[in-house]
């Protein structure tokens, strides 16, 4: 094999000629300046003079997410920080009564969008270390942190009054970096293979805390900050820093005469502590427990997850690994994310963190195991009164000992009062009394977009239909909206899918600000439908802020997962799948199995877990509405049911296709313009039939179930029944009886001796006889001994 | 800088940062929308170059960041497939070399790329990623190990002078 034969493909592999006009379009756009300064960064795309205002909200994420060594990629400059040019006396006073440490941190934490008052005293130390070049003086004057992540400070101060702060890309204006000298300093050097250490991901410039002017010299002092991260649940604890500094600095506005002057000063940082570790319950998380991560350790500004205890001489194994099959380790980014609580002696709090930084190994067979993650607090937590961390339902002990929570309110008579945020949206949102407990969840991702904040409060919906609400507080809705979809669907329509959205209520404040509670529902369009359920989404649901800008919707923020538990809630009126008992034809087609809840229906011809083993796509072939649809339900199973039909929104019927195979099947989405309340509903009418019946109440179960292994046609009818009979007693034996009549006349009839194991099928074929002319065959069940029995229609698949 | 001018810059360099993109994130959508963002960087910064090299080291070294950001990023936490429909192939072996090597992982891709189709010297390709001569070398080496692994031969690379010269001569 030869790689020219890479090469030959690749040169067929072109751009749309298109994208020239669309490039120089933009860039018209941009030279024209009304782009420049207020388009966020794009997801993916290029992050071009990002300011503070823009970033505000998520400078801590981005470092995070960037590197292991947060050189963060924002710049903050001086006409957008509250903090840059204070008055002198301020500075003196502030110095004076707090360390330098403190004011650093809560300088950086504020860069969230918050201003942050968390007394960081102990969590760090001032220093007081020089550098100094002919042009620049550099001072390394404060670090603070934990034992996995050190922020350090340092300024630069112009010496012959230079008031020019280069942004031209790969321009280092000058670089202080602390390390640790440990023995993992592979993290952060080329000692090792580069592609083991994160150290590619490092940003190319150091992050601006504010930019004062320098009464002495005359220029600008640049306040930079940066940190230093060790992954490993060994941490920093009694390792020795040094700080050294990379001289790019010059005229040169390409910053390509460096060299790095390696000015290598030594030094402890005496604030670190060893972590104190806590065993992880994970009782309550069986899914949290997969990670393998058995123990974790929670400051302020961290909370470190661990698998196990792993000495300094494991991890040094794992790196010096020599060939690709060895156990090796590797530092990931972004590996997971996980909802967060602080169970506090108030009560609980959410808990924000800014992504998540793993280290893992990987052994000889190529197989993953995680050793640690690092969530790092959008905010600094205070555990004063923080008993405990819940991840995802699992718990970390913090301080065990606090009292418990204040006893809660009892709960009152009025259900408006004591029902949870989502049902109270809902029953706005749908102007209905209905009850919609369990089929939502409450939310508080927060994003912040220019001046203003868009709070999600509240998910609601099932497994293939979603609704949200959030509030925008200080913008015009028009031009900024939340999305909230699967991951595999918000890059392809992040525009479209929320396409059905309505202001629920606006209020102004005493400053004129206003906040507007708006109203999304997913599904809006029929073809944006997945194939899968939203509870099999791999990788779950997002949330992400857009905003128009010229003309198109571009990503305003950082996307940020949510929770979505309530998708596989089990309860009165979250969905249970169902299979027919016989082939509900509709438009033509034939379906086995229906899906049906407050929300709408879906009938299919496959189950979730066959597509997604089939490798199905997320997104349709082909859809087309199905005009003639009707459905309803009755709460009566007698003869004279009254039945209700549901008003439907729309009806589509959507083929979906596999990749790499040749593999399809249809679907046919229903949506309600109204949720139903299920709750009572006994019988099930599609297109004018009876389809299903006997299920329980409330849940909707079915006690017998049958699909077809081929329709009802002229010649054979072959079927699988498989009881669930729960009036017989487990392990029971019993006799069923099985008769198909039509026209009065017994067609079959069939026992079966079973034993009540809850797995027994029961297949049947027979043949019609040659004069058989019906379109409908009634099949009956009864066991002996027992109050279970029942019927079902089968109906010809075609007709004449 | 002019409309001109930048047309130019443009239609000299779009194919080399398409197809670099390309064998980032293995689609065509975002390969575009990362040439995009490269070309506006590109006219909005407008740096000064020493020299043609200089430059294309820039467009690289550009793309190859924001293709980075890309992968980094929380969507892409999922595997891509490949768009078949971005490659066309003439024979079995193109087809079976070809999806050997995307399916690397991005940065062994990327290696691959520039030095088999661009014909950058480990050094230049050390400028561009962020990375040392030296563990570009050993990540040539591995992306050799594996595509031996998964194609069941040696690859036979005979360097990248050849395809190099080709490519660029066809571009320029």
């Amino acid at each position: 094999m030869k790689i020219q034969e890479y090469c030959k493909v690749t040169e067929r592999v072109k751009p749309d000629p298109q994208l020239k006009a669309r490039v120089m379009m933009k860039a018209e756009q941009l030279a024209a300046g009304s782009a420049a300064e207020t388009e966020p960064p794009q997801r993916g795309r290029i992050r071009q003079h990002i300011s503070g205002r823009a970033i505000g909200g998520t400078a801590v994420a981005a470092a995070v997410a960037a590197a292991n060594i947060g050189i963060i990629s924002a710049v903050i400059h001086a006409k957008n920080s509250g903090s840059a040019n204070p008055a002198a006396s301020e500075i003196e006073e502030i110095q004076f009564s707090v360390p330098d440490y403190v004011k650093c941190m809560q300088e950086l934490y504020a860069m969230n969008g918050e201003p942050c008052t968390y007394d960081f005293t102990g969590c760090g130390e001032d220093l007081d270390y020089h550098w100094e070049f002919s042009d620049y003086r550099i001072n390394l004057r404060a670090a603070a942190g934990d034992a996995f992540t050190v922020y350090f400070f340092y300024d630069v101060i112009p010496l012959k009054g230079q008031t020019y702060y280069g942004t031209n890309f790969n321009y280092e204006p000058l670089m202080c970096y602390v390390e640790s000298e440990t023995a993992l300093t592979a993290f952060y050097s080329n000692r090792f293979d580069i592609s083991l250490t994160g150290s590619e991901e490092q940003g190319l410039k150091p992050d601006v805390l504010s930019i004062t002017q320098d009464g002495k010299n005359g220029g600008e002092v640049w306040h930079f900050y940066d940190s230093t991260t060790n992954p490993t649940d060994l941490g920093f604890c009694g390792k020795e820093f040094f700080a050294t500094v990379d001289s790019r600095f010059s005229e040169d506005t390409q910053g390509e005469t460096y060299d790095s002057s390696n000015l290598k000063k030594s030094f402890e940082l005496n604030f670190i502590q060893q972590p104190v570790w806590q065993e992880i319950d994970t009782t309550n998380a069986p899914e949290f427990a997969e990670l393998g991560f058995t123990r974790a350790t929670v400051t302020p500004m961290n909370v470190m997850l661990s698998s196990g205890e792993h000495d300094a001489a494991y991890y040094e194994s794992l790196l010096n690994f020599t060939t690709e099959n060895e156990p090796h380790a590797e530092l990931e980014c972004l590996t997971v994310q996980l909802p967060c609580t602080a169970q506090t002696v108030n009560g609980a709090v959410n808990v924000e963190y800014t992504g998540s930084i793993g280290f893992s190994c990987r052994d000889a067979s190529g197989r993953d195991d995680p050793l640690t993650m690092l969530l790092q607090m959008q905010t600094p937590l205070d555990l004063t009164a923080c008993k405990s961390l819940t991840l995802r339902d699992a718990v970390i002990p913090v301080n065990p000992d606090l009292p418990d929570e204040p006893a809660v309110t009892p709960v009152s008579d009025d259900q408006q009062q004591t029902a949870p945020n989502y049902v109270k949206l809902m029953q706005q949102a749908f102007d209905t009394d209905m009850d919609f407990t369990g089929c939502g969840e409450e939310c508080y991702q927060t994003w912040t977009v220019d001046d203003a904040e868009i709070r999600l409060k509240a998910l609601c919906g099932d497994r293939y239909n979603l609704f949200y609400f959030y509030e925008i507080e200080g913008y015009d809705t028009d031009s900024l909206r939340l999305a909230v979809c699967p991951a595999r669907l918000d890059e392809f329509f992040p525009d479209k899918i929320c396409e059905s959205r309505k202001c629920l209520s606006e209020k102004t404040a005493e400053d004129g600000k206003k906040t507007v509670l708006m109203f999304c529902d997913m599904n809006g369009i029929a073809d944006m439908q997945n194939a899968v359920p939203l509870s099999y989404q791999q990788y779950g649901l997002n949330a992400v802020p857009y905003r128009l800008t010229n003309g198109e919707y571009i990503e305003a923020g950082e996307p940020q997962y949510v929770s979505s538990d309530f998708l596989d809630t089990e309860n009165a009126l979250t969905p249970v799948s169902l299979s027919f008992r016989q082939g509900c034809s509709v438009n033509g087609k034939t379906y086995k199995y229906a899906f049906i809840t407050p929300f709408g229906i879906r009938l299919m011809n496959d189950t979730a877990e066959n597509m997604i083993a089939n490798n199905i796509k997320a997104l349709a072939m082909s859809s087309q509405p199905v005009r003639d649809f009707t459905a309803s339900f009755a709460e009566d199973d007698s003869t004279a049911a009254q039945f209700t039909q549901f008003p439907v929104q729309y009806c589509s019927e959507i083929t979906f296709g596999a990749e790499e195979s040749d593999y399809q099947t249809d679907i046919l989405a229903v949506r309600f313009e109204k949720p139903v309340d299920l709750k009572n509903a006994k019988l099930f009418d599609i297109n004018g039939t009876v389809q299903v019946s006997e299920f329980e109440h409330c849940n909707m179960e079915m006690r017998m179930s049958s699909s077809q292994d081929e329709c009802f046609s002229s010649g054979n009818v072959n079927m699988r029944l498989i009881p669930h009979p729960e009036n017989i007693p487990e392990d029971a034996q019993y006799t069923l009886t099985i008769d198909a009549i039509a026209d009065g006349g017994i067609l079959y009839q069939t026992e079966a001796s079973l034993i009540n194991d809850g797995t027994a099928e029961i297949p049947f074929a027979f043949t019609l006889p040659e004069d058989f002319t019906g379109d409908q065959i009634t099949v009956t069940y009864a066991a002996d001994n027992y109050d279970y029995g029942g019927q079902f229609i089968l109906s010809k698949s075609n007709p004449d | 800088m002019t409309k001109l001018q930048m047309e130019r810059i443009y239609d000299k360099y779009h194919l080399s940062v398409f197809r670099l993109a390309f064998a980032y994130c293995k689609n065509r959508a975002d390969a575009e929308d990362i040439t995009s963002d490269v070309f506006l960087k590109r006219f909005e910064a407008d740096p000064e170059f020493t020299d043609e090299q200089h430059e294309t080291a820039w467009m690289m070294r550009v793309t190859v960041n924001r293709a980075k950001d890309l992968l980094r990023s929380f969507r892409y936490r999922f595997s891509v497939p490949l768009e078949e429909a971005s490659a066309v192939y003439e024979s079995p072996e193109e087809h079976t070399v070809y999806h050997a090597v995307m399916e690397l992982p991005a940065k062994y891709r990327a290696v691959i790329h520039l030095y088999y189709f661009e014909g950058y010297s480990v050094a230049e390709i050390g400028e561009m990623t962020g990375r040392s001569e030296t563990a570009v070398q050993t990540q040539l080496y591995r992306a050799r190990k594996m595509l031996k692994k998964k194609l069941g031969e040696e690859l036979n690379g005979n360097e990248n002078s050849g395809i190099l010269q080709g490519h660029r001569e066809s571009e320029a």
